[in-house]
Formats: structure tokens, sequence, C-alpha cells
């Protein structure tokens, strides 16, 4: 027992993780899984609008995102990527300020849906709600990196579904042909809101798919923790050794519906999400480190009290936060030069410039004669 | 000063631009060793290398997406889309991306990108290399469409694009690339983008335009002065999107006529949204001859295709042909009546003069129904008057439906046929050509778009 406790712990070590690096990683886990659970609750209660679940991806998501320099190199997310965000650096407070659309909300003040992930200060890179259109960006803070010879490293996550998507194709495309400093990260689920991976593409796993862009693809198994830190560790080392890009294939499941306005029974059986919650990635990783002696059945529940108590708290700090001001729904359409109150064009949504006269109200007028 | 075509000018802003700020660079299909299917980029790859002047694969949402990346990171890319009507497939890039960055990440983050396609028609490009496509992108908030026509223009305003910090779309008409020429000053300098510029000074018409119609108009406006001595104030519009509203309404102010010339169909197109705009109370001035907001031209884009029409077509009859006018007061109660005639034939004269008609007959026929119905009531039952009256009556009230009704049917269709089917625009007029096509002479031309209006012009 003692030897293989050893030559497990000697994985994580060979991985430059410390046991409170594995720790720290399962803490990050049941965080994403208990701001999950929160925001159904606040969804069934009205008070969060929407809810994209995380359950499920958190092993895959915290392994990845870890391999990656915080604030130093970049994250280009999607929408289910909570636990990529939390581990490069957005908080559970910053999480709920999104779900209730405060004013202080890091990745829209309020004005996209949950789940919209951004915050310049982390390298969190803006995302929208149409699938695949942030690969493209990925390849091009890529390509700028390389252009200016910084040793950063860019990293997208992307479900399967969206690996039909044309821009996926041109953005791994184009980092093949310039060897950009970039891991192409599929959470694969095997399912794009109800359509199963069979409709979805011909062959078996996305990674098949790397060759035609002239780099390694690997698939792993997206619940063990170590297992996909590894691979993308090595992928990390790729790009920043300038050896291009990887695509990194994740299996992994959702335990949710898509979102909290999906009914996931239409699709598929209880039976099939039952066994897929027995690879559980959190229960998984609890077990691992219980065997290497870093946690037990106490200390497990201690901690998940601990992250509830914190997430709890950060609920109920975000829930009175302040609310955006109405008038600020207008602003940022354009770059805001000279007063700070913004300058846009309400009527026209900013669209044009504001004539002398005639005077608003007229102008008004105007508008409706347009059939607006 | 040095005398530049457009093509050129855009070329020497550009190196220009490379050689200043090492952010700069440009990437999109053959900019590298063919040095644009244009030559706007000849010689780039020489001088700045692959790193910054980059052929992508011929993947345009790409090519956008890729620009939008470097920029996110600190660049400034200059992204090329070969042909204006091949921009389509990065529409989802640049009005669901690069346009709403900013705003959706609360100013977060920006998106400061040029990105250049040349469009129009008039180079034998036929269907696909000839469109108009500023339309689609002059609606979308958080982007700017420019659309230079002078080589002065032109570099101001591709320095002024660079340097903004949000996406701009640079929109090059490809009939002025080598067509027109002028003084550029060797300086540089920029021409502020959201701002329109009168190119022509005049007192009794306001022309709106831009791209290649800017020069068909000033030929026009000069051929006016000329053969009519009427002056003819021409203003650019330069930016698309945000529309310089005060420098066109300041026009019409002084004119109160205004004519809208742009390559694009009537409706739902930013000229329709330029005239769409004018007719504003404030404008109206009862009893002004020109009080009305005359029909835009339109320049038939595959004219070039079709001789007869550039034979028969004269570019003067953009401005000095005699248009219809529109039922002006269509838009609402707060408008002052029309106190001029207006010329026959539109649909609002159509209209009046149907409901002039019945007005008539109603008239006319009113006081014989009432004598005859007052005659038989008081004839006595077996008179012959009282018989022949009601044989007469007869004959009346048969005779007077079939011709009221024939009248009426007839109005109906004249109507109908007639009526403009935009009704949102409150001043739309000109005449209905039925099926989309032109007449010239005796030929009628269909054309595979809506083409609306009636005038013809000359491409040089």
């Amino acid at each position: 027992m003692a030897t293989r406790v050893k030559e497990s712990r000697a994985r994580h070590r060979r991985l430059d993780l410390s046991d409170d690096d594995l720790l720290a990683m399962y803490r990050m886990m049941v965080t994403a899984r208990l701001c999950d659970e929160a925001q159904f609750r606040l969804n069934r209660q009205g008070k969060a609008p929407f809810v994209v679940p995380v359950s499920g991806h958190e092993g895959c998501q915290v392994a990845t995102a870890w391999a990656l320099r915080r604030g130093h190199d970049y994250f280009v997310p999607y929408y289910r990527d909570m636990a990529v965000c939390l581990t490069a650096g957005l908080t559970p407070h910053d999480v709920f300020l999104g779900v209730f659309g405060k004013r202080d909300d890091p990745s829209s003040g309020g004005r996209q849906m949950p789940a919209h992930w951004s915050a310049r200060r982390l390298n969190i890179v803006t995302g929208s709600s149409p699938i695949a259109t942030q690969i493209p960006h990925a390849a091009g803070i890529a390509y700028a990196i390389k252009y200016r010879g910084a040793d950063a490293v860019v990293a997208s996550w992307f479900g399967d579904g969206a690996t039909s998507e044309g821009d996926w194709h041109e953005g791994l495309n184009f980092s093949g042909i310039h060897r950009l400093p970039v891991v192409w990260v599929c959470e694969n689920n095997r399912y794009a809101i109800s359509v199963p991976l069979s409709k979805q593409m011909a062959v078996e796993h996305v990674s098949e798919r790397a060759s035609a862009y002239g780099f390694p693809g690997e698939t792993v198994d997206g619940n063990d923790v170590l297992a996909c830190h590894e691979a993308m560790k090595r992928a990390v080392d790729r790009a920043r050794n300038g050896d291009g890009p990887t695509l990194l294939e994740c299996m992994t499941y959702r335990f949710h519906p898509h979102t909290s306005d999906d009914d996931d029974r239409t699709y598929r059986s209880r039976e099939e999400v039952e066994e897929a919650k027995r690879n559980d990635p959190i229960l998984l990783f609890g077990n691992h480190l219980k065997q290497q002696g870093l946690l037990d059945d106490e200390r497990v529940e201690a901690l998940r009290a601990e992250c509830k108590t914190l997430v709890d708290q950060e609920v109920d700090r975000a829930w009175n936060a302040p609310d955006p001001e109405p008038e600020s729904a207008m602003r940022h359409v354009f770059a805001e030069t000279g007063a700070e109150d913004g300058d846009e064009d309400l009527e026209s949504h900013g669209t044009e410039a504001v004539p002398a006269e005639p005077p608003r109200a007229d102008r008004a007028e105007e508008e409706e004669g347009d059939g607006r | 000063m040095t005398e530049k075509n457009v093509v050129q000018t855009i070329h020497d802003t550009l190196q220009e631009e490379m050689q200043a700020d090492d952010r700069v660079l440009v990437l999109g299909e053959d900019v590298g060793a063919r040095g644009g299917v244009f030559r706007v980029t000849a010689g780039f790859l020489e001088e700045f290398g692959e790193m910054r002047v980059i052929d992508t694969p011929l993947a345009e949402s790409s090519i956008v997406g890729v620009a939008i990346g470097m920029a996110m990171h600190g660049l400034l890319p200059v992204a090329e889309i070969q042909f204006a009507d091949f921009i389509h497939p990065a529409f989802d890039q640049i009005v669901s991306e690069a346009a709403r960055i900013r705003y959706r990440s609360n100013g977060d983050w920006s998106c400061p990108m040029v990105i250049r396609a040349p469009w129009g028609g008039g180079v034998h490009g036929a269907l696909y290399h000839s469109q108009s496509i500023e339309a689609f992108y002059g609606h979308v908030p958080g982007i700017k469409v420019v659309v230079p026509s002078t080589p002065y223009d032109a570099k101001g305003m591709l320095r002024a694009a660079i340097r903004d910090p949000d996406p701009v779309l640079y929109l090059e008409h490809k009939k002025t690339y080598r067509l027109i020429k002028g003084e550029v000053p060797d300086e540089p300098y920029e021409v502020p983008i959201g701002v329109a510029d009168v190119k022509r000074e005049g007192e009794d018409l306001t022309v709106v335009t831009y791209g290649l119609m800017l020069h068909l108009c000033l030929e026009a406006a000069e051929r006016l002065q000329q053969e009519e001595g009427l002056s003819a104030e021409v203003v650019d519009v330069r930016t698309i999107a945000p529309l310089d509203k005060a420098t066109i309404l300041d026009s019409v102010r002084k004119t109160a006529k205004a004519m809208v010339v742009y390559e694009d169909r009537r409706h739902h197109r930013r000229g329709a949204d330029v005239r769409a705009r004018r007719p504003h109370r404030s404008l109206r001035r009862p009893g002004h001859p020109g009080d009305a907001v005359r029909h835009p031209a339109r320049a038939p884009v595959h004219a070039r295709h079709r001789p007869h029409l550039r034979e028969d077509a004269r570019a003067g009859e953009v401005l000095s042909e005699e248009l219809p006018m529109s039922d002006q007061s269509r838009d609402g109660a707060d408008t002052e009546p029309a106190s001029t005639p207006e010329p026959a034939s539109t649909d609002g004269e159509r209209y009046q003069s149907g409901m002039t008609a019945g007005a008539v007959l109603l008239t006319v026929f009113a006081p014989f129904i009432a004598l005859v119905a007052a005659l038989i009531m008081l004839g006595s039952e077996r008179s012959p008057v009282r018989r022949a009256f009601l044989r007469t009556w007869a004959w009346w009230s048969g005779g007077v439906l079939v011709v009221g009704t024939i009248i009426a049917i007839s109005l109906f269709a004249a109507i109908a046929s007639g009526t403009n089917t935009d009704e949102k625009g409150p001043c739309v007029g000109g005449p209905k050509l039925g099926a989309p096509g032109v007449q010239v002479g005796p030929h009628r031309y269909r054309f595979p778009c809506e083409i609306s209006g009636s005038t013809v012009v000359r491409l040089p």
C-alpha cells in the first residue's frame, strides 16, 4: 500500500503539482459544483434568471486551466466554463454578480446572460452566445503573441457541438498554418443540447480532426483530473516552446440539462445520467486524494461545509450589490470620449451622430416615423 | 501635394501607417506576393515581411475573427475582404463580435480594427462583384462604416480609421480606384469619421450621395448649372454610420429640396434611411415651390452589360428630369397641408383624383336621383308621367350602377397599381414600374434584382 501511494504521489509531483495544489484543485472543483447548486436553487426561487450548469465538467476544466499562468496566459472560454474562470481568477462573488446582473459584474455589468465570462485584468476574453466564434479570436490573440515574441499561451475551451461550426475549422486551420501558441480544449459531453455525438460527426473522436490541421490531437478521460492536467501541460509546453497548437479532447458528461431552460428527459434516460454520475470527477478525484492520505471523509465534509458557507455568503453579498443604472445600458457602444455619462444617441442605439438640432422630442417622433 | 488616384492613395497611406507603427499589419486573401487583387498592398511583403503581411486562407469569417483577436491583444489589424460581395461569411464576426465586444464587456475589452472592402458597380463585375453592402453593416451599433470617394478623403479617413478605438468598415468604391484622381497632401492628416462634406455649394437643390455617384452627381450638377442655370448642392455623406444628420439637414433647410443618389435598391437601404429622415417638420416651408423631397435616382450597376442603357442615358437626367413628387402629407396630422399643386401621376395625385371623381359623380347625380324620387312620390298611381319617370328611372339607375361599377373598378385598379408599398417612408414617390426593370425609350429592361425609380445615368 505504501509503495502504491508513493508511486501515485510521484505522478503528481512529476507534473509539478504539490499536495497543496491537489487540495486547492479539489476545493476549486467543489466550489464550482456548489455555485451550480446555489444557482439552481436561486433559479427556482425566481432570483436567478438563467443557469448554465457546469456540473460534471469541473474535473477537466480545473485540470486544464490549472496548467496556464494566471494573468499571463489567455483564457478564451465558452459559457459552461465557470470552473475554468474560477481557476483563472474570477471569484464566486463575481459569478453571482453575473447571475444577478449586477452593476459590478466583471463579465458584462449585467449586459449579457449569466455565464458569458470576461475579465480583461485576468486575460479572460469576452465571449458571446453564438457558438465557436471565439475560436478565430483565440487564433488572433495567439498570432499577436507570436508576432510580439511573447511567451504567453492561449487556451480556448468549447463543447463537442462547436466543432461543427465553420469558425471552428477556420480558427484551427489558421493556428496550424502559423504554428501558433494555442491549445484547443474540447469538453466532449456527448451532447450539443439534445443532439448526440453520432449526429454531430462521423468520426468517433474530435481529436482525430487535428491531423487535418497539421498538429497533434489527443483524447483523455475528462473525469481523470491528473490525466487531463498531464495532457494539458504537455500541450501548453509545446505551445510555449513554439511547437504549435494541440487539440485536446476531454471526454466528460454534463449532469444537468443544457441550461435551466432545458429538459434533458426529452433526449436522454435517467439511467444514463445516473450511470455517468458514478464517474463524477469530484468523487473520483476525492477518492484519489483519500488514497494519497491527503483527505479523509471528515475532511471532505469539513471542506465542503467551508465552501458552502463561502458560496452562501457570496450569494448574499452579490444579491445586495447595487444594480446597474438604467441609463448605463446605452454606454460603451463606442469608445467614450470626454464626459463619463456617455453621449450616445439613445433613440438610434448609438449609431448616429447627435445633431445640434432638431431637439430631442422631434427626433423621437422622426424615429417613430421610421417605423422602428 | 501630389496628384494620385484613389487606389494609389490607399496604398501609400497604408504603407505610411505601417512604417510609422508596428502594431499595424494587414491580412487577407492575396495581399502578400500578389499585393492584393487591386494592388493596394503591392510591395508590402518585401517591405514588411510575412509576419505583417499575412496571406490568409480563403475564409472570410476567420480573416475578421483573427483580426478581432489581434485587436484584443493590442495590435491594429487592417483586414482586407477581397470584394465586398464576399464579406457576408464574416457577418457574424462583424455584427455579433467586433461590433459587440466593447458593449458586451461593459467597456472592458475593445476591438480597434479596420476591415477594408472594395464595393460598387461599373467594373464589368456583374452580380457578385458589384453589390452595395453598406446598408447591412450601417444598421449595426458598434461598428462605423465609412465610404471615402476622393483621394483626399481616402487618405484622411484611412488614417482616422486605423486610429479609431472601435472597428471601422472602410469601403472603397472600386470604380473610383483608378478613375478618380486628386491632389493629396504629402503630410499626414485625418478626415474625421462621422462628418459629411459639402463637395459643391448650391442654392436650388441638395443632392445627398456617396461613392461613385458622388462624381456623377458633381458632373450632373455642373451640367445643370450650365444648361438650366440651376445650382445644386452636393453633399458627400462620407460616413454611412454614424450618419452626419446635421450637415444633411442644414443643406436641405437651405435648399428645401433634396435628392438622394446611391447605387442600391430603393427600400431598406442606407439612402432610404437618409430619405426617410429628411421630410422633418422643421424642414417644411408651406408655400415653397419645392416643398417636397424628391424621389431618389439610382444608377443601374448592370448598365455596363447593357450598352443600349449607356447610350440612351444621360448623366444630366439625374437632376434635370422632372421627377414626380410624392404625397408628402402621408406621415401624420402634424404636417402642414401642401399648398402647391403637385404634378400628375404620383400615387397621392392618383388617389386624390379618384376621390375628386367620386365627389363629382355624387354631386352631379344626386339631384337627378332626388328629382326622380320626388316626381314619383308626387305623381298619381296611373299617371303616365309617373310611369315614364319610373321607366326612365329604372334605365337611369341601371346605367348609373353599371357606369359607377366600371369607374369604381378602374379607380381601384389605378390606385392599387400605383400604391407605393413603402408606407414607412413618409416621402416616397416616383412612377411605379411594376416588375423590377427600367424603361428606356421603347425598350424595357428587367433586372435580376429590384431596381426602382425611372432615371438612368450614364456610367463614365
